[in-house]
């Protein structure tokens, strides 16, 4: 539990500009590398951007990035300052949308769900019982999509973030047949807002409203799974839990920091944390906030609603007179969650570690976290934070102390090697998603990691840890080298492969016939998947690899031998199984 | 019976963990086989979600039966009757009796061998999954930055255990790592065994590249772990390959039937590689499932509480037959299972058929070593005796069930450092200690009792 001493006050603090300007906790950049670690030196800004704020680099992504300013500095710059404001014209962000939707010769995935109601979802799958997992798995499909393609790379990122952040397991009843609402309508458009506009929405959506129980919260049974979740997962977060105990006595956050305007306690101090109470009060405040069984849309019962008086987060005084307004209570519950500096210290460490490093330091932590909370009621609040991470000293520096999560993993593979993959369904079985993806979604479920998949509320870890055992990186070795043995017509005889292996290396060897040395291979496609030329004592490896025996500077002619080609391809297979290939 | 061949070891293992190996491969499985075989395995389930130790082992009679009566009118599992509890015995003057979906269970208990504690668990003031499952994981109440985790911190502590050798001494049957083993890295995770082969890409090639990718893993195993565990993956895999067969292939012992599904597979797995004799020491399982605020259902079949105790029981006692031998085959008797949950759940039930978090649980211990019976003490279920005026209280920190098994069965005298800041070392006598299982001193078994006060 927090030392509420040592907690700094909630007050006016400088202006956005003079944060980011002179973010004055943190200290200045320092080359950072991750400790017991091999040698392996910082790739640069471009690859850590690359990396962190997407998927990684795909071919000429890395130039790109490069093209945008004169220095470091200026083109993290233009690059944040694109991906904060990604463009909303779907037709703009030309790949995606061509596969999304079967133009310029992509095959159709067969989408049909996503551009459904919430009430169409519903009342086809719900209570109409067709296809019922159809809804999640196009978005899955579709968020594949985006992540391979989109150039809004940074919006994927977050995406996943918030959808964890938020988790509602997909593949249940109700949040099967609703996941289409609950990313396009609950979290995307919120990612670059307000925090306490998502969490409200995430409040009356759905899927939430199902996956933790509230719909069955009324005066007559209370249920508190939702209440103790949404403190413990999406607010002030365990580290602010006090546990049983009176609320009276939790201390308060900080001399003279009080409520701000705007919540239920204003001007009253603001107490460090919470306790059992304020979870039991505010599954009371929320008794009543359900869904309609013929419509899926979220529905007040007013029958159901607990009307008497309640305290929350205020020391044990009273905060919520009786028979308020209809839903006033829950609003007044999400005012003060949302406003509470020990949310904003959560959900920035939270990301801090997903966009720098698993053990953020803690001053950018509490700076961002201030930053934060000083903003809860703007309607750029979140934009404002990201920004003030990305262009952190901290955020260019760090590199290699988070490794790629297995969907990383895969998704960086892919778009290394410029891969053709559909992410759809199946053009002879419209009901049947296509098999080589089916193959794939398979084989990401083994690592441990798929999307929408984690059953408990916590969503997937972000710690390295959790993602270093033998199953994940076995099972990610083995879908590495799955991807690259994926050709398109399923005849092997043809070179058709999905992952553009062959296609690429002949565009930079564009010379007939294609005769290329080990070492030609090794160095283009170290800069394909590592972004740089590894080590000289890993390029050997991999030389060796190539050459098999024969001199590193003896040229093969692809062209001519199907066994070479197959060794190029176990070679960037290889090189996904690179320690060097998970860093971030 | 299945031995590993010294090649097919030795192949499995990279250069520096084979030069370890060859010593104590050597001495103890070639010199005498059955020596590897003498030791004890723990295998250690985890309820996910809060499992509800009231509807598990209840009172039947009483003056809490009829506090019990009150506060679940739906969920109350009947004395008597249709669907009744399955007896158990008495403790605190108390009867008490088991789920009826635990038949299997049950007739083990009345073998001696199963033990049921109860009014235990993790007895901190948090009603939190995630970090309640941390902190017992880690095994320090409280904190749960603990950088390793208690498994961890046995396997170091272990007096002449070498850390990485043989290849199975220590699993987690997952496809992510538990907590439990924060900081180990050469633990061997896998989920299913067909699953965990190196058999994907150009097959020209595989060979070649298993040798080049061993060779950059080398480069740097020794100070990053990212390397070390790529080669611990590495190894794993090719040991797995050669050694064990595939599941489908196995015929569990004694016609034990194992329920269909992930969890009944991977404990058939588990018994699988405890019978290969090839130094399993502990394994990690999970089952899912248990965080019912709603719908966990009236006492009867097809309800989703009933086929959770169904599946658990039908599971623990499939293990337990399929081990179960004489002789060299006497598995159960060197094999301990542990199952707990992160807490109990509410006393009250609420008003959906389910309950919310609550606070003490059920530990249940099962096993050849096991002395079956009812243990703990039980703090009663009147208000006043409620933790927080809810919840079953604490009695028995689920350190003392696990510090016991520690010492008395894996012969580990170090529990201090196994669990830093545990005090109360006290064994319960859920478990024979193994000194007088085996009625000769084996191992550090000396060392055990000369350390412990």
């Amino acid at each position: 539990m927090p030392d509420a001493t040592a907690i700094p006050r909630y007050r006016p603090g400088p202006s956005r500009r003079e944060l980011l300007a002179a973010p004055a906790p943190v200290p200045p950049p320092v080359l950072r590398r991750a400790e017991g670690r091999a040698p392996l030196d910082p790739p640069g800004v471009a690859l850590v951007a690359l990396n962190r704020m997407g998927f990684g680099p795909r071919p000429g992504d890395v130039a790109a990035f490069n093209a945008l300013g004169v220095d470091d500095d200026a083109r993290l710059e233009a690059y944040v300052t694109q991906q904060l404001d990604p463009d909303p014209v779907q037709a703009n962000d030309t790949e995606y949308h061509q596969r999304r939707n079967g133009l310029n010769g992509y095959p159709n995935p067969g989408f049909t769900t996503l551009d459904k109601t919430l009430t169409q979802l519903w009342q086809d799958h719900q209570t109409g019982g067709v296809q019922r997992n159809r809804p999640v798995e196009e978005t899955r499909l579709n968020t594949y999509l985006r992540m391979v393609y989109s150039k809004w790379q940074l919006r994927e990122v977050l995406a996943d973030f918030w959808l964890n952040h938020f988790n509602v397991y997909g593949f249940e009843m109700y949040t099967q047949e609703t996941f289409v609402h609950y990313d396009r309508d609950v979290i995307r458009p919120n990612i670059f807002g307000n925090f306490r506009t998502m969490l409200e929405a995430v409040t009356r959506s759905t899927s939430m409203l199902y996956y933790l129980d509230n719909y069955t919260n009324t005066r007559n049974g209370p249920n508190e799974n939702w209440a103790r979740e949404l403190f413990e997962l999406m607010t002030l977060g365990a580290e602010n839990y006090y546990g049983v105990g009176s609320q009276a006595v939790v201390p308060e956050w900080g001399p003279g920091v009080v409520w701000p305007p705007g919540t239920a306690s204003a001007g009253e101090p603001i107490p460090a944390g919470y306790v059992d109470n304020d979870v039991y009060e505010t599954a009371r405040a929320f008794t009543g906030w359900g869904v309609s069984g013929t419509l899926g849309t979220f529905l007040y019962t007013a029958a159901n609603h607990d009307i008497f008086q309640k305290a929350v987060l205020s020391l044990g005084q009273v905060n919520m007179q009786p028979n308020q307004a209809d839903e006033k209570d829950g609003e007044d519950v999400l005012s003060l969650l949302a406003a509470h500096p020990g949310t904003g210290r959560f959900v920035a460490r939270k990301l801090c570690r997903r966009l720098i490093s698993d053990n953020p330091p803690e001053p950018l932590v509490e700076a961002i976290g201030n930053l934060f909370t000083l903003n809860w009621e703007s309607g750029n609040q979140l934009k404002v934070v990201y920004e003030a991470i990305l262009l952190s000293p901290e955020f260019k520096t760090v590199w290699g102390e988070k490794i790629k999560r297995p969907v990383e993993f895969s998704v960086s593979a892919l778009r290394a090697t410029n891969a053709n993959w559909n992410f759809g369904y199946s053009s002879q079985d419209p009901l049947t998603v296509e098999s080589d993806t089916s193959s794939f979604l398979s084989r990401q479920s083994k690592t441990g990691h798929n999307l929408f998949a984690r059953v408990p509320p916590d969503g997937f870890g972000d710690r390295e840890a959790l993602w270093s055992g033998t199953n994940t990186r076995l099972q990610c070795w083995r879908l590495g080298s799955w991807l690259i043995d994926q050709d398109i017509d399923g005849n092997s005889s043809t070179d058709d492969f999905r992952l553009d292996i062959l296609g690429q290396t002949y565009a930079a060897f564009p010379a007939l016939p294609h005769s290329v040395t080990s070492e030609q291979l090794v160095d283009f496609w170290s800069g394909r998947v590592f972004g740089r030329a590894l080590e000289p004592e890993q390029r050997d490896e991999l030389v060796d690899f190539m050459a098999q025996g024969n001199s590193p500077t003896l040229p093969l002619n692809l062209d001519a031998s199907s066994s070479v080609r197959a060794r190029l391809r176990s070679l960037v297979g290889l090189m996904f199984m690179t320690p060097e290939f998970l860093l971030k | 019976m299945y031995r590993p061949t010294r090649r097919g070891f030795m192949m499995g293992c990279s250069a520096a963990i084979a030069n370890v190996a060859a010593a104590r491969f050597t001495s103890m499985v070639f010199a005498d086989p059955l020596i590897l075989g003498n030791h004890d395995t723990l295998i250690v389930l985890f309820l996910r979600g809060g499992m509800d130790g009231l509807s598990f082992v209840l009172p039947t009679g009483g003056p809490d039966r009829v506090h019990y009566e009150t506060a679940r009118p739906v969920l109350k599992i009947p004395a008597s009757g249709a669907n009744a509890a399955l007896a158990l015995g008495t403790m605190g003057g108390s009867q008490f009796g088991l789920h009826p979906a635990a038949t299997d269970l049950h007739n083990l208990f009345q073998d001696g061998k199963v033990a049921f504690v109860h009014a235990a668990g993790l007895d901190t003031s948090s009603r939190s999954h995630f970090d309640n499952q941390a902190q017992m994981e880690l095994g320090t109440p409280g904190d749960g930055g603990t950088t390793d985790g208690w498994l961890t911190r046995h396997f170091l502590t272990s007096p002449g255990l070498p850390l990485n050798t043989p290849m199975v001494q220590r699993i987690a049957v997952s496809s992510t790592i538990q907590s439990a083993w924060l900081s180990d890295t050469s633990v061997v995770a896998f989920a299913n065994r067909d699953d965990f082969l190196f058999n994907t890409g150009p097959s020209a090639w595989r060979d070649a590249q298993k040798t080049s990718l061993r060779n950059i893993l080398d480069l740097h195993s020794a100070v990053d772990p990212r390397y070390a565990q790529g080669l611990v993956s590495l190894d794993a895999s090719g040991f797995i390959e050669q050694n064990i067969p595939t599941l489908s292939s196995y015929v569990p012992a004694n016609g034990a039937v194992y329920p269909s599904g992930s969890f009944g597979d991977s404990l058939k797995l588990t018994a699988q590689l405890i019978k290969l004799n090839m130094g399993l020491r502990a394994a990690t399982l999970d089952l899912g499932g248990w965080d019912t605020h709603n719908g966990q259902g009236a006492p009867a079949d097809g309800q989703f509480f009933w086929e959770k105790i169904q599946e658990l029981s039908q599971a623990l006692s499939a293990f337990y037959q399929d081990l179960d031998g004489v002789g060299a085959n006497a598995f159960a008797g060197r094999t301990t299972v542990a199952v707990m949950s992160e807490f109990g759940r509410r006393f009250r039930e609420n008003n959906d058929a389910g309950t919310d978090h609550g606070h003490g649980g059920v530990i249940t211990v099962m096993g050849g070593p096991v002395v079956g019976g009812l243990y703990g003490s039980w703090p009663g279920l009147a208000n006043e005796q409620l933790y927080d005026a809810a919840d079953l209280d604490i009695t028995t920190d689920f350190r003392r069930v696990l510090s016991e098994i520690v010492v008395s069965r894996l012969e580990n005298p170090n529990w201090q450092q196994v669990f830093p800041g545990y005090a109360g070392y006290s064994p319960l006598g859920i478990v024979r200690p193994i000194l007088f299982n085996d009625g000769f001193e084996s191992g550090t078994a000396g060392n055990w009792n000369a350390t412990v006060p």
